[in-house]
């Protein structure tokens, strides 16, 4: 037998195939980065769900699907993140809030994380949990290399700051 | 000994990703499997369209019967008294008495229910949404409040799916049928003009009528007994009517976005405490047959109330108390 009449079964899968298989293979990644973000389950189910539904209509035609999705995943949460502290600050008037409290958080340092402004807790997420390069945080969060370089910076700063000495 | 800053961070935010709760949501394979993700919003916005299309429809059938509330239709004669060029397409399954009792109450007259919210550059509507499934010949048929903006269905929450293997379907497909299922109680037949012109008429059944489809929909129309003209139908015109009413809004792009954002929460809240899920694929909270049922009639009139209410307090203008919300809305991804 030929090599070239072998069963291909990847070629053979069909493109729902393929992106359930994609799926599978990314929705914990998907699903810790944005739980890191948030704290909160059902905004993280929300924002993922979200995120690979955006992806679906590029998944062909996107270079990179990991780095679309991981895009999708921090602009998403960053969203519902001004959506969140809005609508708390609103409900704050009312009544008190069943928002997150410290306890959510395994460490005091992750207690000061929560507290940092947006871009610069995503991009500590994706430098020291993530692992990305300054030029893929960059990417995803649609800045300079060198503004994530301060982001991080004043993120450590602050963080250094607040932890007891 | 001083452990480094970086390296508790990373050993921190490690253990604390493993916290995240990562079961996949039940609709995930299904939905990747029966249904094109793709498909999904271009469908939403589809079924947005036509429901917003019937805000219009309504006002222009409201209008019709008025001016012949006592006069006889002309171009259609009831059962009875059939006129060349009027052909009956009748529905021969199931009977009557085999339709969901409740049918009626999912499938109102007029479809749109709820009036739209014009100013905050979308609309929240409640209307018919309905589905045919051509494999088992089943059309399901559920109430469904959604608000969306010239783009797209920003958010959407459905009753109870009330589901029936159509009367008159015939297994043929939604390709080749056109169906009107909240057609008014009180009609004793109702008739359509294709989109070839060619005139039919049928007794509904269960408020429902179908007929051929043609290459273009047409228009159907409600009859009482006595030939008045009970309600005029039209799947989908003046799209672009509507589209242009909906940016008259004075907010910016990222105050909108902010609004649909909370009445969207607000929406899916509220299902959810009634049991909601996602069946068959769908990217919607819908509730199951089996949920209280006022919590459908519940919902829609938390969510108008809540609209109406932020609306009005906002003095129609949302005010900004963080200035990250007037940042550029970004598209991409």
């Amino acid at each position: 037998m030929s090599v070239g009449s072998l069963p291909n079964s990847e070629s053979e899968k069909t493109a729902t195939d393929v992106f359930a298989d994609f799926y599978r293979q990314h929705y914990p990644g998907a699903v810790r980065l944005a739980w890191l973000l948030t704290h909160d389950n059902s905004l993280t189910e929300d924002v993922v769900q979200d995120a690979f539904v955006r992806l679906q209509p590029r998944f062909d035609d996107a270079l990179d699907r990991t780095a679309y999705l991981r895009t999708c995943v921090v602009n998403g949460c960053r969203d519902r993140a001004r959506c969140e502290k809005r609508s708390a600050s609103r409900i704050r008037l009312l009544a008190a809030t069943e928002r997150s409290t410290s306890s959510d958080h395994p460490s005091e340092l992750l207690d000061s994380v929560a507290t940092l402004p947006y871009n610069q807790r995503a991009a500590i997420v994706l430098r020291y949990w993530a692992d990305l390069p300054e030029a893929d945080i960059a990417h995803v969060l649609d800045i300079r290399p060198g503004t994530v370089r301060t982001l991080v910076a004043r993120a450590l700063s602050t963080l250094r700051k607040d932890l007891p000495t | 000994m001083t452990i480094d800053l970086e390296d508790r961070l990373r050993a921190d935010l490690a253990l604390d990703s493993e916290r995240a709760e990562l079961r996949a949501p039940e609709w995930s394979d299904v939905r990747i499997g029966v249904m094109s993700l793709a498909d999904a919003p271009r469908r939403l916005s589809r079924t947005l369209s036509i429901a917003a299309a019937l805000i219009l429809v309504a006002g222009a059938a409201l209008a019709i019967a008025t001016r012949r509330s006592d006069s006889r239709a002309t171009g259609f004669v009831p059962p009875g008294t059939e006129v060349p060029l009027t052909d009956e397409f009748p529905q021969t399954e199931p009977s009557p008495a085999s339709i969901p009792t409740d049918w009626a109450v999912l499938a109102k007259p007029g479809s749109v229910q709820t009036a739209s919210v014009p100013g905050i550059g979308g609309w929240l509507v409640t209307f018919d949404n309905v589905d045919y499934d051509e494999t088992t010949g089943t059309i399901s048929a559920r109430q469904c409040l959604a608000m969306a903006d010239v783009d797209a269905t920003l958010g959407m929450i459905c009753g109870p799916a009330n589901n029936t293997t159509a009367a008159g379907s015939g297994g043929e497909g939604s390709g080749k049928r056109v169906q009107w299922v909240s057609v008014p109680s009180g009609a004793s037949s109702v008739g359509y003009v294709d989109g070839a012109g060619k005139s039919w008429w049928q007794r509904p059944v269960g408020r429902m009528a179908i007929f051929p489809r043609t290459q273009s929909d047409g228009t159907f129309t409600a009859y009482a007994d006595d030939g008045t003209v009970l309600q005029v139908f039209v799947p989908a015109t003046n799209f672009g009517a509507v589209e242009s009413a909906a940016t008259e809004d004075s907010l910016t792009a990222g105050e909108r976005r902010d609004f649909h954002e909370i009445v969207r929460e607000q929406m899916r809240n509220c299902v959810n405490s009634y049991g909601a899920t996602y069946p068959f694929g769908l990217i919607f909270p819908v509730l199951p047959v089996d949920a209280d049922p006022t919590a459908w009639d519940a919902c829609v009139a938390y969510i108008t109330t809540a609209v109406d209410n932020r609306f009005a307090a906002f003095g129609g203008r949302v005010i900004p108390t963080d200035p990250v919300i007037n940042e550029s809305v970004d598209t991409s991804p």
